[in-house]
Formats: structure tokens, C-alpha cells, sequence
């Protein structure tokens, strides 16, 4: 079957994606009282935990001395460390969320995926839906940051706000791509979750969530004026940049990797397309 | 309610053509990564078989197909290609209507959600609207038993493997799809769930769908089919009407060739 036909079985099939989601979030807020909180409980917490190791232990001498009221630290560009922060991890978290999941996603529902004859997307879409959904979900926290932030007067908001729509479609697609590569090659492949679980640490402190890739790109030696370039090629740097723009005062849009980020999202998207495809009659079989 | 069908009428729902699928012997799930590197390097010999292999045949509208034949015959593979829940590595299965599939029936059920929110899980899996269900879901069921009628809000895994099959079966058999697919379900179950599961099933077959049946029961092969595929060692061996079919198989049993 080839790409557009599978596109429309999908679209065929959303309201059986929609039931997939709502059970996913029937079964994560209904379990227990505070289910929400969870939500935003823990992207608080890492937040937090950040903010104390990297804005107070390991705070940049350049920024001592300045008022903590007035100018951030040129490592976050120049906004208050937390809010900086939440942008990026929320953003973070959808992501590794999404991979986790999707990596599980046909097997842990093989008795279901056996039973129906459902477009095998759905599976992954589905996590990646509801894994989205908790995201917007947890955005809250990043608004009330900026609200806070901005009544005291450190930050100022513009419309590049606007900008967490692509963001959020951007991401959307990269997630699907993804997770049509995890889940088969990991039905399949049972080391692979390992390599993921390294991987995803690894790629956590080369993506710029807790520095700002114009701090980098100050901070390196002339000699590795490629860092930046090299940087903007994982998508996540222009997705997470999207989400402050909002915010970010000292330099605008990073465009360059805004276009990267979409065009290697929608190559993932064409690549896990085809993976998926191909693995597919083998997945099936086993499991 | 009579069958809408797609197709039209003298063409076939169901087009099976050289028809393979090949496994991989052993029950080895996972291939570790030291596996796949290492395979490249040597000539790793793939131990496989083909379950089934060359097989070919049409069924029209309306035809009550049983399929029979040794275990490991290939039965129960041929009916989910037909379902779609395997895809061959040779040849096609082209099924031009909606299936209803009755093979793991319990799979799709969720132990934490009620037996209400199950009805609607699995009916919405298998492409009932919400409003047909809500249309249905006394009549589900009722069919399904005064236990479950009783337990409808209750965890779905507080339910004994009985009423789930009993479920699973209600559910199926309200789909509209003008074919359905049957794999040894009936032999599930007390005597009077499988007298009203033969009910079920002839209404069905009176509405004009099309059946597969797999069943090692002749009584139920003869009482619901027509038309017999008898398989052997994953190809198709004979294809006659349903007597014909299961004297064949019974001559081969009896001369110990199957």
C-alpha cells in the first residue's frame, strides 16, 4: 500500500484514534485523586532541581555582581533561569515521553494489535497524541512562569508567541516519525530500548535545554565555530527555540534552525513511514 | 437486517492468490543486536518454514466456508490474512468487504476499565459508531448473560474467562461486516451459551454474510457449511463442497497421511 492510501486509512480511522486517546487519559487522571497534579508535578521538580545546580551551583561569575533582578545570565539569555528552563523541558519531555512509549507501543498492545485489523500507525500516533495532549496539558506552568515573571517586570512578552503553534506542530510530526521507527525496530530488536535509554541522555545535554545555544556559541573555542551548525541540526534546538521566542529578548528568531527542525522532522516522518512499512509483515509474526 | 455489500454482486469478497507466509522456526521473539551484526558476517543459516504456501481460491457473497485440517494444517493463519492481522510474503488476500473477526476474542478487553467502557472500547476498535453502540448495548448484553448483566460496572478482571469470551462474542457478532470470521470460539463456553452462540450464528448466515469457520467439530462444520478447504502441511489439499471435504480429510486420517 503505498503512502497517500495509508494516510487515508488513518483519517479513516480517527475516531478509533480518539477513543485509543481518551482511554490513554481516562486510565492516567482517573487512577488517582491529584492525577493532574502529577502533570505538573514533575516537570516542576526537574525544573527546579536545574535551576538549583546550574543557576546557583554552578552559576556563571560574569552574572555575579549584576542585580538578579534586572539581567539573567547570558547562559540563558538573559531570562530567569526557571523559565528558561520549564520552556525547554516541557518540550523535553514530550519528547522522551514519546520515545519511551512508542518504543512499547505495538508491544504491549499485541493482543490488541492481533485482534483488530486497524491501520499499525494508529498504535503510535496514539502515544504520541496523548503523550501531545499532556504536554498542552503541563503548559500551564510555563504560563504562569512568564506571568510571573513578566508582572516583576524581568521579562517582556511579545507576539512571537504565537510561535509555540509551529512549535507544536513541528514536534508533532518529528514524534510521529520517531515513533515509527521505535516501535517496530524494538518489537523486534529487544537491545534497542538500552541504546534508546543512553541515547536519550546523552541527546538531553546536546540539545540546548539547560544552556542557551548563543551562550555555546560564545563559549567555545574559535576552533569549534562548527558546534552551533552542528547543533542545529537536532530539530529539537528549533522546536525549543519556538517556545521562547515568546520571551527571549536578547536575539530573535533563530531561523536557520526553525527551517531545519521542519525539514528534518518531515525527513523522520518519510523515514519512519518507510521503516514502518517495511517491518511491518515481521512484526506481525512475532509478536 | 439484510447485508449491505460493496462489492458487486458475482464478484468475489474474498480473493486469495498464491497466497505465503514464511516464520522463523523456534519461538525466538527477539534478535538481540550482537545477533544481526552477527548474522551479516556469517552465512547464517535461516531456519524457516512456510505455514502456508500456494494457496489460491475466491469465495463469494454469502458462501459459509469451514476451513479443516491437522493442527499446524495452517487454519487458523489463513484466517487472520484473511482478517488482516498478518500480511503474506507472497501473493495476496484481497478482501473487498469489513470482517468481523471473532479470533482472541478477549484480546482487546482492558482488566482496569468496567465491562460498560469495554463494550464501548472494542465495539469503537472494530468501527462501530458510538451511536450504534448505544443503539445495541442492551441487546449486547443481555446476550452476553445475567452475569455480566450484573457486573456491567464492575473491573473487567473481576469477570471469569467465560463471560469474557462471552462478551467478546456479543460484541463481534452486533458488527454490520458482511464477513465474519470464526475460530473455534464455539468450543468455549457452557452448553447453553453455545446453543444460543448457534443462533446467533444462523441468524447471521440468514442475513446472506459470508463465513469461515474453523472448528474440529464435524457436527459444527456440516451445521454451518456449505463448502469445505481442507489444508495440510500449509497448502490448500482440496476444495469441494463440505461432506466431500471432511471424507477426504477423515480417508487421509484414517490412512495416517494427514
Amino acid at each position: 500500500m503505498n503512502t497517500p492510501n495509508r494516510f487515508a486509512r488513518i483519517w479513516a480511522h480517527r475516531a478509533t484514534l480518539n477513543t485509543l486517546v481518551r482511554r490513554d487519559l481516562r486510565v492516567r487522571y482517573s487512577r488517582s485523586a491529584i492525577g493532574y497534579l502529577w502533570t505538573l508535578l514533575d516537570p516542576l521538580a526537574m525544573a527546579l532541581v536545574y535551576a538549583f545546580v546550574f543557576g546557583v551551583l554552578y552559576a556563571s561569575p560574569a552574572a555575579k555582581g549584576a542585580s538578579h533582578h534586572t539581567v539573567g545570565k547570558a547562559s540563558t539569555d538573559h531570562v530567569p533561569i526557571v523559565l528558561f528552563l520549564v520552556a525547554g523541558l516541557l518540550a523535553w519531555n514530550w519528547f522522551s515521553n514519546v520515545i519511551n512509549e512508542s518504543s512499547r507501543a505495538l508491544y504491549t498492545e499485541r493482543l490488541l494489535v492481533r485482534s483488530t485489523n486497524l491501520p499499525r500507525e494508529l498504535w503510535v500516533a496514539r502515544v504520541v497524541i496523548s503523550k501531545g495532549i499532556e504536554h498542552l496539558l503541563s503548559l500551564p506552568i510555563l504560563i504562569g512562569f512568564m506571568i510571573f515573571f513578566w508582572a516583576r517586570g524581568e521579562i517582556q512578552l511579545s507576539w512571537e508567541l504565537v510561535f509555540w503553534i509551529p512549535a507544536i506542530i513541528v514536534q508533532f510530526v518529528l514524534l510521529m516519525g520517531m515513533g515509527l521507527v521505535m516501535a517496530p525496530v524494538t518489537a523486534l530488536m529487544d537491545d534497542f530500548a538500552r541504546i534508546t535509554r543512553i541515547v536519550l541522555r546523552v541527546l538531553f545535554y546536546l540539545t540546548p535545554i539547560v544552556y542557551s545555544l548563543h551562550y555555546l556559541d560564545q563559549k567555545v573555542p574559535a576552533e569549534w565555530s562548527w558546534a552551533k551548525e552542528f547543533f542545529q541540526f537536532n530539530p529539537l534546538t528549533g522546536i525549543i527555540d519556538m517556545y521562547r521566542a515568546g520571551f527571549v529578548s536578547s536575539h530573535g528568531p533563530d531561523w536557520h534552525s526553525w527551517i531545519i527542525a521542519a525539514v528534518v522532522a518531515l525527513a523522520w516522518l518519510a523515514f519512519g513511514s518507510w521503516v514502518f512499512r517495511k517491518l511491518e509483515p515481521a512484526i506481525l509474526k512475532e509478536i | 437486517m439484510p447485508v449491505e455489500w460493496k462489492t458487486p454482486e458475482g464478484r468475489p469478497v474474498i480473493e486469495v492468490s498464491d497466497l505465503g507466509i514464511e516464520f522463523l522456526k523456534g519461538r525466538k521473539r527477539n534478535l538481540s543486536l550482537r545477533e544481526l551484526v552477527y548474522r551479516r558476517k556469517t552465512t547464517y543459516d535461516k531456519e524457516t518454514f512456510w505455514a502456508l504456501r500456494n494457496v489460491s481460491f475466491t469465495v463469494g457473497r454469502a458462501e459459509a466456508v469451514g476451513l479443516v485440517g491437522a493442527n499446524g494444517g495452517g487454519k487458523s493463519t489463513l484466517l487472520k490474512m484473511i482478517a488482516g492481522t498478518l500480511l503474506p510474503d507472497e501473493g495476496h488476500a484481497r478482501v473487498t468487504e469489513g470482517v468481523a473477526p471473532m479470533i482472541e476474542l478477549t484480546g482487546g478487553f482492558i482488566g482496569e476499565l468496567s465491562a460498560r467502557e469495554n463494550i464501548y472500547l472494542m465495539a469503537g476498535l472494530h468501527g462501530m459508531r458510538k451511536e450504534v453502540v448505544d443503539e445495541r448495548f442492551d441487546e449486547i448484553v443481555s446476550f452476553a448473560g445475567p452475569q455480566v448483566q450484573r457486573g456491567l460496572d464492575l473491573p473487567f478482571r473481576h469477570f471469569s474467562s467465560g463471560m469474557q469470551v462471552r462478551l467478546g462474542f456479543s460484541v463481534i457478532t452486533q458488527l454490520d461486516e458482511p464477513i465474519l470470521l470464526v475460530d473455534e470460539v464455539l468450543a468455549v463456553g457452557d452448553r447453553a451459551f453455545r446453543g444460543q452462540c448457534y443462533k446467533r450464528m444462523e441468524e447471521l448466515l440468514a442475513e446472506g454474510r459470508t463465513m469461515f469457520l474453523v472448528s474440529h467439530s464435524e457436527g459444527d462444520l456440516k451445521r454451518f457449511c456449505t463448502r469445505g478447504l481442507y489444508l495440510s502441511g500449509g497448502t490448500l489439499v482440496d476444495d469441494g463442497p463440505m461432506a466431500d471435504v471432511l471424507e477426504h480429510y477423515n480417508t487421509d486420517l484414517d490412512a495416517g497421511v494427514s
